[in-house]
This record gives structure tokens, C-alpha cells and sequence, in this order.
């Protein structure tokens, strides 16, 4: 029965490499993000927030040993998510520019506030 | 609900009916608590039953103030609501938890061999969340309603005066109820199958509602950050989708629809589910091409999600996006076909029995068929801008996505009533109804494609005087819909008491949930369920069962045709 | 039953007292629990990925907003509050290895730790709030801060407390189930044998975590 082979085997030295490098990577993150990276400085916080998050989900909530289902659901439900976000944001970048909102009135841009 | 008791002209002589799900606990306190998944799917069957004739009811309302050019029974503003609630009732306490909440709640995890689903409590406590989430639409409604049509568009729905956010709320939580069951009967389908049952095994029932499950659980919780952001929006001011504080309107329609455009295949995959039960039993013949019909749905499921676009052709959305959203939205389409060609390859060369059911069946086909050809045409972006908002549209989708539900919802429920009652109805009167519902949706929804075409558009109180002979025609049939479900509201009832005792299989049917007596026991099957033979296996030889008499108006029909094969 | 006269065969154990009648064994129970879970996760990562949309919608028209909003958040506190999540989740994969290896007294006291934090990030985020509510950097029509003048201004705030609100909800929901578990623990109710809620719970608190450590990059360091 595996789930007794892991009460047997059952070591915490995994849950501590992992803790070391998410605080390792949030060290990284917090650094690089007061150096001017220009247009890379969002792809690479987001590569760390990605190396992060999946450390947590495959060691902290165990996806590398579950079954197939709940890794196929997680994977499902990322896709998703960048699914309803590129297919929205193709959208702002093609359309047409007078379609987009204007702004907030607040900062003294031209659109006055609709009663 | 009450248990019906055995009436004392139809009981012969035997001495102790064996205990079922209905008798084996009695009082409301046994229902209210229950953890069977088929007296939870009873309930919920109760409860959109209810809501379809509240719904039904603002409908008919609507055609009649739509029998002349202005005000004939309300006033513009009640309209306004009227429609708005018509909308809400339909979508998110009829058609969304119909087939899967009730009858999916029922018969699938019969079908599979289990005795519940995974989840027996989260399954009683989706009913008390739609409850929860129908009592706060409902207080909405009755404390002065909403004006923005179902699909809360901002900044319109941000700035009414009257009562959106409860209506909201409920549609949140309701969203939950939807989740609830979704997760239920994935994992139920995953970890529940009886022994032998592969997945290439399962009945296409199970397969629909299992593509739907995953719909239902990828799709509710966009919606429901939707309205919660509609609702704070409403309540705070928030500016998220407000132009004035540099918010986007079309941001709402791209997330509303993210969900709502999938919802459709939530509504019309459980319809394709029943149908791909009936077919095969009612063609007394194999399904034909069970893979392809399983997989498009697991494909109608995907592609689903990646048409939401067409819904915004007109609001400001860029043309690029309009282009890939209106060709993605015809490969659903090809999906659609798929079944329809199977379905009808299945019947080629069947023994057709003409029952209630199959005449459902009818309908559906030729709802499905018509609904998806419009919707192909108003797929295609320079069409649509012709009939964008127009009653094309509203006739393209209570035709597609309403009629095939309804069709659906009604077969299913003269297909499993012996099994779910252990008594049949009156065979006569069940094809007398078909008929009407069928007659009338026709006569209802024809007459709104050619008003659409002219250019009347939707959710108006008044039109021009030349579109009034359309209307009344259009309201005449809606009258004939409504005779329809009355028709069957009394003889099901009659039914429900009176109607003849059924065995266990009474349709004759190869599907797994009729190995069961009728009605099933407390967990679901007397003896140890064997999956020897696929589903929908009709010409294996020697123990192919029969449909029996009591359910086909007293004839025999295992005559010569039978016979001779 | 069939299922259970096979799951006899097997020999795969007697019938646990935890095990429900509709399961074959206590492996498939478990399974299905994690599964549910897993897909119950998935909708809440949906559910913030409709404010993902948002933000990345608005971060494309409001570009330079995003830059001079972001550089008004505290960032010292938002580093402060990811390592204070990060350690809540280490200390909840410990008090679960702790259970597993029998060991009753440290799993409470890591569980007792993990909710503390929680409730700490709770406070922490709570006296950033205030500090915004001070300064009037708020969202929509409330916005009256002086420093950010930028085009959008007010959207970066509706984005930044609708979504870093809604994840404080969930913390405060996770902080509470933690509090449940730290007492069935210390009441005995979980060891080697069955920890699935135990289990469960984790999944929640790791998920929680899981959505600051995108969150703490997007708002704090645009």
C-alpha cells in the first residue's frame, strides 16, 4: 500500500531544499526588480514567480507523485487562464484605438465624468 | 414529494412490495437530509420543474404584451423586467442544473455500478446552495427586479436603479451549486466505475455529462468573478468596467462570455447525452459510432471554450478577434454533425419504435439541426452585423440551445419515469403532448426568425405596426407550448398514482441503470453488477431483452419484424 | 457488494472505520477526495484568473500607471508578507510529515504556526490598507491621491484591493479551516493511518500561497 511505504520513507528533508529555494528565488525576484532590466524585467519576474509556483505545487502539494487526473486538472485549468488572457488581450492590442477606454478622468485627462 | 403508495386495484397478490429508495425512509425530514444521489436528483428535478413553469409564466407574459405595437397588459418599464427574469429563471435555475443536476444526479452513477456518487454530502449541499442562490434571485425579483436582460451588461447594469445585486448574487451562488456537481460527478466517474468498466465501456451518457461536468467546473468561476465584480461595481463604484474611471465595458463581455458561451454546451450536452441513450433503445440497434459521438463530446467541450467572441462581433471587439472567434465558433459545428450523422446512422435499418421518447427525439434532431445551420450563418461576422440583436438571434438560440434542452429534459423524463417511479404513463397522451410542444415551438419560434430577418430587433416593448401579424402568430404558438406542458403536468401526476406497474425493464433496454428493479432499492442494485456486454449493445444474440407491453399502448410489437431479423 | 468483496480479495486492508460504504477501499477514497480537491483548486484558480484577465488587460492601457502605482506599494511589506506565506507553507508540509511519522505534539504546534501567520499576513496587508486609505489611494471614484497623476491610476488601485482582497478572503477562509484542524488534531482525530482533511486542508493553504507568490511580482514589482 503506497500510503503506508510513505509513513515508512517519510523524510522532510524535500519540503526543506524546496522552502530554501522559494526564499532563495524571492531574494532574487525583490533584487532584480530594482535593477532596470527593461522589457526583460517582466518576463524574468514572472519566469521566477513560475519556478516558485511549481516547486510549490509538485513538492509542497505532492503533484509529482499524484495520479494523472489531478495533474491533467491543474495543467487544464492554467491553460485556461492564459487561454481567457491572450484571447482578451489580442483583442486590446488589434482593435481599433478610438474603441479603447480613454482613461480616468481623475488625472486630467479629456473625458469628462458621465452622469 | 410522498412516496406513492401501492393502490389497491393494481396490487395483485403479493404479500410485501420489496423496499426502494421511496419507502425504505419516509417524512420530510428523510428527504431534507438525504444523501441518496437519487432522491437529491428528485429534488432537484422538483425544483427546475417549478422554475421551468416560473419561467414558462414570464414568457407567456411577454407574448402577450407583445400582441399589439404598444402597451397591451404592462407597462415598458415591467417589460423590461419581465424579460430580464425570463432570462435569469431559464438559464440559471432551469436549463443549467436540468439534465445534470436531476436526471445526470439520477441515472449516472447507475450506469457506472456505484451505489452514490463520490461526494454524498457536498451532493445534498449543491441542492441547499442552488436553494440559497434561488431564494436571493428570487427576493430580487419580487423586490423590484432587474432591467438588463440576463446578460447584465455593463455600464447599463452598473447604474440601474432597480435590484441587480441579489439577482447577481443569486447567479454566484448558484454558480457554486453548478461546481458542486460538476466536481461530483468527475470524480465520481473517475474512481467509482464498477469493475470491468472501462472507459471505452461507458455509456455516452455518462460521457456527455462528464464533458459537461468539466465545463461546469472550468467555466462557473469565471462567471463568477464576473458578477461579483458586476455587483461590487454596482454597490461601490469601483470603475472596473466603467468608461468614466478608464474601465472597459467589452472586458466584461469578453469575461462574461468566457463562461456564458461554454454554458450553452452545458445546457445542450446533457440534451446530446439523453439523446445518445434513446436512440440506440428506441432503433433497438447498436449505436453507431459510439468513439466518435464520446469523443465530439469531449471536443464540443474545448472548442467550446474558444467561440466566446462571437458574441461581441458588434461591441467594439477588433476585427482580427472577430475573425478567429467566428471561425473557431464553426468547428463547433463539425462536433455537432458528428453526433447528428451518428445518431442518424443509428437509426438506418433500426426497428423504430414510435414512443414518447423517440417523438422527442423527433423534435430534437430537427431543432439541433436548424438551430446549429442558423448558428453557422450568424458565425460568419458580416452576417451577423445584419442580425446582431435581433429576434434572428433570439429564435437561433431557443431553438439550439432551449429546444434542444426542453426536447431533451421531456424525453428524459418519460424515458426514466418507470425506472425512477416504478409506474408508466398514459402512452396516448404522451404523443398528444409531443406533439403540441413540438407544434408549438415550431409556431413559436418560426415566426421570430422572419420577424429577426426583417430587423425587429430583441427586448423591445413596442415595433412597427407591420411586424404584428408575426407576433400573434408568434404568441398563438406560445399559447400551444404552454397547453403542451400542462398536458403533461396532469397526466405524469396521474401517473405518479395511478399510472400501470412497470418491471424492471420496460423499454427492453441494453443501458446498465435498467438492470435495477424499478424503482432501485436504497443503493441502487440487488445483486453484484457485471459489465459484460458494451453499451447500447443490441445484436449480441439470446439475451437481447424486449420492450414490454405496458409501455407501448398494450400492443405487442416483438410481432414479426422481431422475428424475422 | 462487489466492490467490497474485491477489495477483501486483494487483501488491501480490513475495513478502516473512516472508510465510506460507497468506496471500494480506503486508497480509492482518499484518490477521489485528493481529485475533488485538485479540481476544486482549479476553480479558484479560475476564479482569480478572471482578475488576471483584468490586470493584464489594463496593464496593456495603462502602462505607465502600472509603473508609478507599483512604486507607491510598500515593498519591504510585500516582501515581508511572501515570506510569511512561504514559511506558513513550510510549516504546514511539516505539521503533515509530522502526523505521518506519529509525531502528534509538533504537527499541532507547526499548524498553530501556520494559522498565526496567516492572521499575521491578515494584519500585515491590513496596515497597508490603511496607509492607502490615508493617502486616498483608492480605486474608481474614491481616488484622490495626489503623488500618481498617470492615466489609470485609479484602475491599478480597483485591480490591486479587488485582487489582493479576494486572496485576503481566502486567507482569512484558510486561517479559519487551519484553526479547525489544529483542534481535531490535538484531539487525536488524524494519525498515519488517515490524515485526508489534514491533507486536504494543506492543499487549500498551499493553493493560498501559491496565488501571492504571482501576485507579490505583479502588483509590488512592476
Amino acid at each position: 500500500m503506497a500510503h503506508n511505504d510513505h509513513a515508512h520513507t517519510h523524510s522532510a528533508r524535500p519540503y526543506i531544499l524546496t522552502f530554501m529555494w522559494l526564499c532563495f528565488c524571492t531574494v532574487l525576484t525583490y533584487t532584480l526588480a530594482h535593477k532596470d532590466l527593461g522589457a526583460w524585467s517582466f518576463a524574468i519576474a514572472m519566469a521566477i514567480a513560475a519556478a516558485k509556483g511549481l516547486s510549490v505545487i509538485l513538492f509542497f502539494m505532492h503533484l509529482y507523485d499524484q495520479p494523472g487526473p489531478s495533474r491533467l486538472t491543474l495543467a487544464i485549468a492554467f491553460f485556461f487562464v492564459l487561454l481567457v488572457i491572450t484571447l482578451t488581450l489580442t483583442d486590446v492590442h488589434t482593435r481599433f484605438p478610438l474603441s479603447l477606454p480613454p482613461g480616468s478622468f481623475r488625472s486630467g485627462n479629456v473625458v469628462p465624468p458621465i452622469q | 414529494m410522498s412516496s406513492p403508495s401501492p393502490s389497491p386495484t393494481t396490487t395483485p397478490a403479493v404479500p410485501v412490495e420489496p423496499k426502494n429508495y421511496l419507502n425504505c425512509e419516509t417524512g420530510v425530514r428523510s428527504w431534507l437530509l438525504t444523501r441518496d444521489h437519487k432522491r437529491i436528483g428528485l429534488m432537484f428535478l422538483a425544483c427546475v420543474t417549478a422554475a421551468l413553469f416560473l419561467g414558462g409564466l414570464f414568457a407567456m407574459l411577454i407574448r402577450i404584451e407583445l400582441l399589439t405595437p404598444d402597451e397591451t397588459i404592462m407597462s415598458a418599464q415591467t417589460y423590461n423586467r419581465m424579460f430580464t427574469l425570463h432570462g435569469v429563471v431559464m438559464i440559471f435555475l432551469f436549463m443549467i442544473p436540468a439534465i445534470p443536476s436531476g436526471f445526470g444526479n439520477f441515472v449516472l452513477p447507475m450506469m457506472i455500478g456505484a451505489e452514490d456518487v463520490a461526494f454524498p454530502r457536498l451532493n445534498l449541499a449543491s441542492w441547499y446552495i442552488y436553494l440559497a442562490g434561488a431564494a436571493f434571485a428570487l427576493w430580487g425579483m419580487v423586490h423590484g427586479g432587474a432591467d438588463t436582460g440576463w446578460t447584465f451588461y455593463t455600464p447599463y447594469s452598473t447604474t440601474t436603479f432597480t435590484k441587480v445585486v441579489p439577482i447577481l448574487l443569486g447567479a454566484f451562488i448558484i454558480g457554486f451549486s453548478s461546481i458542486a456537481t460538476g466536481i461530483n460527478f468527475i470524480v465520481t466517474v473517475h474512481t467509482m466505475r464498477g469493475p470491468g468498466l472501462t472507459w471505452n465501456k461507458l455509456p455516452l451518457f455518462v460521457w456527455s455529462i462528464y464533458a459537461t461536468s468539466i465545463i461546469q467546473v472550468l467555466a462557473t468561476p469565471i462567471l463568477g468573478i464576473t458578477v461579483l465584480l458586476t455587483a461590487i461595481e454596482h454597490a461601490f463604484g469601483f470603475g472596473i468596467f466603467d468608461p468614466a474611471h478608464g474601465g472597459d465595458p467589452v472586458l466584461f463581455q469578453h469575461m462574461f462570455w468566457f463562461y456564458s458561451h461554454p454554458a450553452v454546451y452545458i445546457m445542450v450536452l446533457p440534451a446530446m447525452a439523453v439523446m445518445s441513450e434513446i436512440v440506440p433503445t428506441f432503433a433497438r440497434k447498436n449505436i453507431f459510432g459510439y468513439k466518435a459521438i464520446a469523443y465530439s463530446s469531449v471536443g464540443i467541450a474545448l472548442v467550446g471554450f474558444f467561440a466566446w467572441g462571437h458574441h461581441l462581433f458588434t461591441s467594439g471587439q477588433s476585427t482580427f478577434n472577430a475573425g478567429v472567434f467566428g471561425v473557431i465558433s464553426m468547428i463547433v459545428g463539425v462536433f455537432t454533425a458528428i453526433k447528428v450523422f451518428n445518431w442518424v446512422g443509428t437509426l438506418y435499418k433500426g426497428r423504430i419504435r414510435f414512443s414518447t421518447p423517440f417523438a422527442y427525439f423527433c423534435g430534437f434532431i430537427y431543432l439541433l439541426v436548424f438551430g446549429g445551420m442558423t448558428g453557422v450563418a450568424l458565425a460568419t461576422v458580416s452576417l451577423d452585423v445584419h442580425w446582431q440583436d435581433t429576434y434572428f438571434v433570439i429564435a437561433h438560440f431557443h431553438f439550439i440551445m432551449v429546444g434542444a434542452t426542453l426536447m431533451a429534459f421531456l424525453a428524459a423524463l418519460h424515458y426514466w419515469f418507470p425506472k425512477m417511479f416504478g409506474r408508466t404513463y398514459s402512452e396516448g397522451w404522451g404523443l398528444v403532448a409531443a406533439s403540441l410542444i413540438i407544434l408549438g415551438f415550431n409556431a413559436t419560434f418560426i415566426p421570430q426568425f422572419l420577424l429577426g430577418n426583417a430587423g425587429m430587433p430583441r427586448r423591445y416593448w413596442s415595433y412597427p405596426a407591420e411586424f404584428q401579424a408575426l407576433n400573434v402568430a408568434s404568441t398563438a404558438g406560445a399559447s400551444l407550448l404552454a397547453f403542451g406542458f400542462l398536458t403533461i403536468l396532469v397526466y405524469l401526476t396521474i401517473a405518479l398514482f395511478y399510472g400501470e406497474k412497470v418491471g424492471r425493464n420496460p423499454w427492453g433496454s441494453r443501458g446498465y441503470e435498467w438492470n435495477s428493479p424499478s424503482p432501485p432499492p436504497k443503493h441502487n442494485f440487488d445483486s453484484p453488477q457485471v459489465f459484460d456486454h458494451p453499451p447500447h449493445d443490441y445484436d449480441s444474440e439470446g439475451h437481447e431483452p424486449e420492450m414490454q407491453t405496458e409501455v407501448h399502448g398494450g400492443t405487442e410489437v416483438h410481432g414479426d419484424d422481431g422475428a424475422k431479423r | 457488494m462487489a466492490e467490497h468483496v474485491e477489495a477483501h480479495e486483494h487483501g488491501h486492508e480490513e475495513h478502516h472505520p473512516r472508510l465510506q460504504h460507497h468506496f471500494q477501499d480506503m486508497r480509492t477514497q482518499q484518490h477521489a477526495a485528493r481529485l475533488g480537491m485538485w479540481l476544486f483548486l482549479a476553480t479558484e484558480i479560475l476564479l482569480f484568473g478572471g482578475l488576471f484577465c483584468a490586470y493584464s488587460y489594463y496593464r496593456t492601457l495603462f502602462p505607465e500607471a502600472w509603473k508609478e502605482c507599483s512604486k507607491h506599494l510598500n515593498r519591504p511589506f510585500g516582501l515581508l508578507e511572501t515570506f510569511d506565506l512561504i514559511t506558513s507553507s513550510f510549516t504546514m508540509v511539516l505539521a503533515i510529515h509530522f502526523t505521518r511519522i506519529g509525531n502528534r505534539k509538533l504537527s499541532v504546534l507547526m499548524l498553530l504556526a501556520t494559522a498565526t501567520m496567516g492572521f499575521g499576513f491578515l494584519g500585515l496587508h491590513g496596515y497597508e490598507y490603511y496607509h492607502e486609505w490615508l493617502e486616498g489611494a483608492l480605486p474608481g471614484k474614491y481616488y484622490h491621491f495626489e503623488e500618481v497623476t498617470a492615466t489609470g491610476a485609479p484602475m491599478f488601485y480597483a485591480v490591486y484591493f479587488l485582487m489582493t482582497g479576494l486572496h485576503s478572503a481566502h486567507v482569512f477562509i484558510g486561517g479559519v479551516v487551519l484553526l479547525v484542524l489544529t483542534y481535531l488534531t490535538a484531539k487525536g482525530n488524524y494519525d498515519a493511518s488517515y490524515d485526508h482533511p489534514l491533507d486536504l486542508g494543506g492543499l487549500y493553504w498551499h493553493l493560498v500561497d501559491l496565488i501571492w507568490i504571482f501576485l507579490f511580482p505583479l502588483l509590488y514589482l512592476v
